[in-house]
């Protein structure tokens, strides 16, 4: 799987939605499963397939698929 | 007999009513009766206060922001048609003009369902209509991720990280802090946008 797809599937599976319904555009105002609970799921599920915890200013600043498929691009700083 | 200093803001201490919960102003005694219970509560206890050592009933007293309706005020959240409390939400009002807010909520059944957007837009909208208030500000750690969605999805801005801020002498940790905020005209403007 590359980083797109990973990022996809741990949104799907924390929000409840399919992962056909979750694109690269999709964040956290579009996606309606996307709540706090959901966001924690996110972004622990992250931190376990990178095997480390995020720094702070990517913890604040990932608000959308995008920014997590950001995180699984091998250049990306944790 | 009553300061003049001391009396309440007779505009910023009046309830207040969202779509789901009344948010009824509290003196000493109920701040202190509602939040007693977080003692015993290690994940709201550490959320709120960075420290899960154990509390006595004097040193609790002493800890917690002591409401006085003027420049510190804490709101019982009840959903309205009840009674229960199943929360606090504290604000306490620090130079320059500007509202630190924190909210708890111990009723379990209540997380993920919106309170904090609910509780949290209804005050800020009272407390801007006061000129005593221009900015809210809040800090959150930065390992609470719901809290940080809450505050990114209501549109604070994140200000700024403080690095190794408190300590838990119970767990050893060291924690960190991100500030947010958000200034009465950014407020506006985000309901003029639909947000």
């Amino acid at each position: 799987m590359n980083g797109t797809e990973i990022a996809r599937l741990i949104v799907a599976e924390a929000t409840g939605a399919s992962v056909d319904e979750i694109s690269a555009a999709s964040d956290m105002f579009s996606v309606a499963g996307w709540d706090s609970i959901a966001h924690m799921k996110i972004i622990l599920a992250a931190e376990a397939r990178l095997g480390a915890r995020l720094a702070p200013d990517l913890v604040v600043n990932l608000t959308s698929v995008r920014d997590l498929i950001g995180l699984f691009s091998p250049d990306q700083p944790r | 007999m009553m300061w003049p200093w001391r009396r309440r803001d007779r505009y910023l201490s009046r309830p207040v009513r969202s779509k789901r919960f009344d948010l009824v102003p509290c003196g000493v005694a109920d701040a202190f009766n509602i939040s007693w219970r977080w003692t015993r509560d290690p994940e709201i206890l550490v959320n709120l206060t960075f420290d899960a050592s154990p509390r006595t009933r004097v040193g609790w007293f002493r800890e917690i922001e002591r409401p006085d309706n003027r420049d510190t005020f804490t709101h019982a959240i009840i959903p309205r048609g009840g009674r229960k409390v199943i929360g606090l939400h504290r604000i306490k009002l620090v130079p320059y003009r500007t509202a630190s807010a924190e909210i708890a909520v111990h009723d379990r059944a209540w997380w993920g369902r919106d309170v904090f957007f609910e509780t949290r837009s209804a005050l800020m909208n009272h407390f801007f209509a006061s000129e005593r208030v221009e900015k809210f500000q809040a800090l959150v750690h930065t390992r609470n991720f719901p809290s940080v969605f809450n505050y990114k999805k209501l549109g604070y801005r994140c200000a700024g990280t403080l690095r190794r801020a408190r300590y838990d002498p119970v767990s050893e940790t060291r924690f960190d802090f991100f500030i947010f905020e958000m200034l009465h005209d950014e407020w506006e403007a985000g309901k003029d946008a639909g947000k």
